[in-house]
């Protein structure tokens, strides 16, 4: 788990508006990076920090929209928190249906911006340890012989270790043995836990 | 043939009293024709006589009398001299010589051979006498009789010569008394016709003469005009003596004044305003006449058109602004936003423990600028939508063209459109209102924005530049990389109410046009290279003081 304070990402390309956002952001004590464009943000040398991003959706070059779907494609996913002169609804909409957090228009009360900003952070914490805990999971189940993976994806799918046997035509035994070596890489304390780790790798296949 | 000087004693004495008093009593050119004819036959033993009167376009039969079973009638009319009525050549010679000629037995004697109207009537007696005026030759009166020879006597001849040089007198001042008569109803017709106030004045300021336009316009009556009570000084306001009294001595020089504008004194007090042209008598430099027109009409109507296009100015401003709105929101929030922030940024850094002074007055030094920002924004817009007289300010055409810009900035984002500006940095001041050149501008970007609306493909591409034109011009350019303008269409785009957008008004490049006309400079149109439209205008530099 990355332990570096949260980082609030600021991509305004009205200087003013930039400035008065990250000073906002450093009065309440969170560390504000600000950039102009989207291209210096995807540039710039990031730290495995929690944190949001706080994006103006008229953006030269770009609008902040699309510029939310091409972070999603290059696998950054920071939660967004839109400011916008003069957003409609049917923007916002899509803006929030896109993962947005909070979509603020100008002027906005500082409080809304940085209780968007905390969610924000908030919600990339979980994200990220959600992330970690899978990245675990992986770990583990890269440890599973051919035969351990075939034998977890039938346990997932409910069967007893009987129709198991008889599936894989060996003996039940032997799949009581896969079993215990199944749970024991995979740190489950029960089936009910293993099932959601499945849950979480989705559906890993046999 | 023979040249008769008869002594005066042999005149008939009656025969010309009869004639004077023909001439002195009628005036009328017919009457006195008929007088003439009728007396000369019955004087002369004539059984025939024409009177020719010599014309521009040369000898005319003006009048015929002839007798008939001891009748005389005479017949007026106006036919050219030909072989057929007269001895032509006996004519030509009195015409040519000035003299008289009496052929006492024309046939016989066979004096002009070859003429072929005595070979052929067998004219006996012909007498043929010039009129003439003041050694002016005027006509002709030419006597025959057939039946006997030598029948014009030589006394009778003399009668004949003093009535004829009576006659030419008379004939020609009732031509020109005619050609008076006919000159007086066109000027009468002109006078009364009423279409423009004419009046007679002394230079010292009476109005002899004037018509009823004249009277209407300045409302007065007759009564007034006949009474003296009318005075062209006293009409005139004390502001436009000064310079009737400057004409003057143009007037003395040339005769004329060239129609100008001034204003007269309604006798009710108003005021009515005038073109008036003058013109002094010929004989008499002290009175003249004058030609007034009211103008009245033409100043209203005038002026309404100024109003009406100040309003569709103003309207089109508007237009021009509401499509520019969610910028302007824009341009006016985002300073606010910044300092929204930088106070709620401040406040957090004073409340700190400790409080951080320093990034505090940083916060407020933010908000400051913003402030200033938003209130720069807010200012160029009232002066763009206010209300306000046209002004002559010295105008610095690239900062106005970045004031503008600066107010159209979101919308050009918004349509993806790349700005370019190449502000020449020498330019010249221009003279002119600011506000209203800079809504041309605003109205020409708003125009290149919306002619790249429509997406094709091409990049979006608008350039802004000014540069110096001449020694006496700047030129200022919008090009936009739109459709372009068709030129079979280029000079209808400046007509108002023409318009290719669906919720335009057709007025603004009209309006922008004749703003820029005013400012004595041009607007126009062309391509920009193979895409687009260019816009340009140039105005006229400030002369250095």
């Amino acid at each position: 788990m990355a332990a570096e304070r949260p980082v609030v990402f600021v991509i305004d390309d009205d200087p003013s508006m930039r400035h008065a956002v990250e000073d906002l952001v450093a009065s309440v004590g969170l560390e504000p990076r600000v950039f102009a464009t989207p291209q210096e943000f995807l540039q710039a040398k990031r730290a495995d920090a929690p944190g949001c991003l706080v994006l103006d959706v008229r953006l030269p070059g770009a609008s902040g929209l699309a510029f939310q779907q091409e972070l999603a494609r290059a696998g950054i996913h920071f939660p967004v928190i839109f400011i916008t002169g003069h957003g409609d609804i049917p923007m916002s909409v899509r803006a929030i249906k896109a993962g947005a957090v909070e979509f603020l228009s100008k002027p906005f009360r500082d409080q809304e911006l940085l209780d968007a900003i905390h969610a924000g952070i908030e919600r990339d914490r979980v994200q990220r340890q959600a992330a970690a805990a899978i990245a675990e999971l992986q770990q583990r189940f890269a440890t599973l012989t051919e035969r351990e993976r075939e034998i977890m994806a039938l346990v997932l799918a409910g069967h007893a270790n009987k129709r198991i046997a008889a599936k894989l035509g060996v003996a039940e035994g032997t799949v009581k043995v896969h079993r215990g070596q199944i749970m024991r890489k995979m740190l489950a304390q029960s089936v009910q836990e293993l099932v959601r780790m499945g849950d979480m790798l989705g559906k890993p296949k046999s | 043939m023979s040249m008769i000087a008869a002594p005066l004693e042999h005149l008939d004495l009656a025969t010309v009293l009869k004639v004077s008093q023909a001439v002195s009593g009628e005036m009328a050119l017919e009457k006195l024709l008929d007088t003439l004819m009728r007396t000369a036959v019955e004087h002369a033993g004539a059984q025939r006589a024409l009177l020719i009167l010599v014309r521009e376009a040369g000898p005319r039969i003006a009048a015929e009398a002839t007798t008939s079973n001891g009748m005389v009638v005479v017949r007026l009319c106006d036919e050219p001299v030909t072989g057929s009525l007269l001895a032509e050549t006996v004519l030509r010679h009195v015409l040519c010589t000035r003299e008289n000629v009496i052929l006492d037995d024309a046939s016989a004697l066979n004096a002009f051979p070859t003429d072929p109207y005595i070979a052929r009537r067998l004219t006996r007696s012909v007498f043929c006498l010039p009129l003439m005026n003041q050694a002016k030759l005027i006509g002709a009166l030419y006597l025959e009789n057939n039946l006997a020879p030598g029948v014009f006597a030589a006394a009778r001849t003399a009668v004949l010569k003093l009535l004829a040089s009576q006659a030419a007198i008379s004939i020609e001042n009732s031509r020109l008394y005619r050609n008076l008569a006919e000159r007086e109803a066109r000027i009468r017709r002109l006078v009364d016709a009423n279409i423009v106030g004419i009046f007679v004045w002394e230079l010292e300021g009476r109005i002899i003469e004037a018509n009823d336009a004249f009277l209407a316009m300045v409302g007065y009556d007759r009564e007034d005009l006949v009474a003296s009570r009318l005075r062209w000084t006293e009409l005139t306001p004390p502001e436009w003596r000064d310079r009737d009294k400057q004409l003057i001595p143009e007037l003395a020089k040339s005769g004329t004044l060239q129609p100008f504008e001034k204003e007269y004194f309604r006798k009710d007090g108003s005021r009515v305003p005038v073109l008036i042209g003058v013109a002094a008598f010929e004989e008499n430099v002290n009175q003249g006449v004058a030609f007034v027109l009211d103008l009245t009409e033409r100043k209203r109507a005038a002026e309404a058109l100024r109003e009406a296009q100040g309003a569709l100015a103003r309207a089109n401003r508007a237009t021009t602004l509401g499509m520019l709105g969610a910028s302007i929101v824009h341009e006016v929030n985002q300073p606010l936003g910044a300092i929204a922030a930088s106070a709620a940024a401040g406040s957090r850094w004073l409340s700190a423990q400790p409080p951080d002074l320093d990034k505090a007055q940083r916060s407020l030094e933010r908000i400051i600028n913003d402030s200033r920002r938003a209130s720069a924004v807010v200012g160029r817009l009232r002066a763009l939508v206010k209300r306000q007289e046209p002004r002559k300010d010295r105008v610095d055409l690239n900062e106005a063209i970045l004031e503008v810009l600066a107010l159209t900035d979101d919308e050009v984002r918004r349509h993806d459109i790349l700005v370019e500006t190449s502000l020449a940095a020498d330019l010249p001041t221009v003279e002119g209102d600011r506000i209203q050149i800079q809504q041309i501008v605003l109205n020409l970007v708003v125009n290149a924005i919306e002619a790249m609306s429509a997406p094709d493909g091409r990049r979006r591409q608008l350039a802004i530049g000014s540069a110096r034109e001449d020694t006496n011009a700047v030129r200022v350019e919008v090009r936009d990389s739109g459709p372009g303008v068709d030129p079979s269409h280029a000079d209808r785009l400046f007509e108002a109410f023409y318009t290719t957008k669906a919720e335009g008004m057709g007025m603004g490049l009209c309006i922008s046009r004749a703003i820029i006309e005013a400012h004595g400079g041009r607007l126009w149109v062309g391509p920009n290279g193979s895409h687009g439209a260019a816009f340009c205008f140039s105005l006229p530099v400030l002369a250095a003081p």
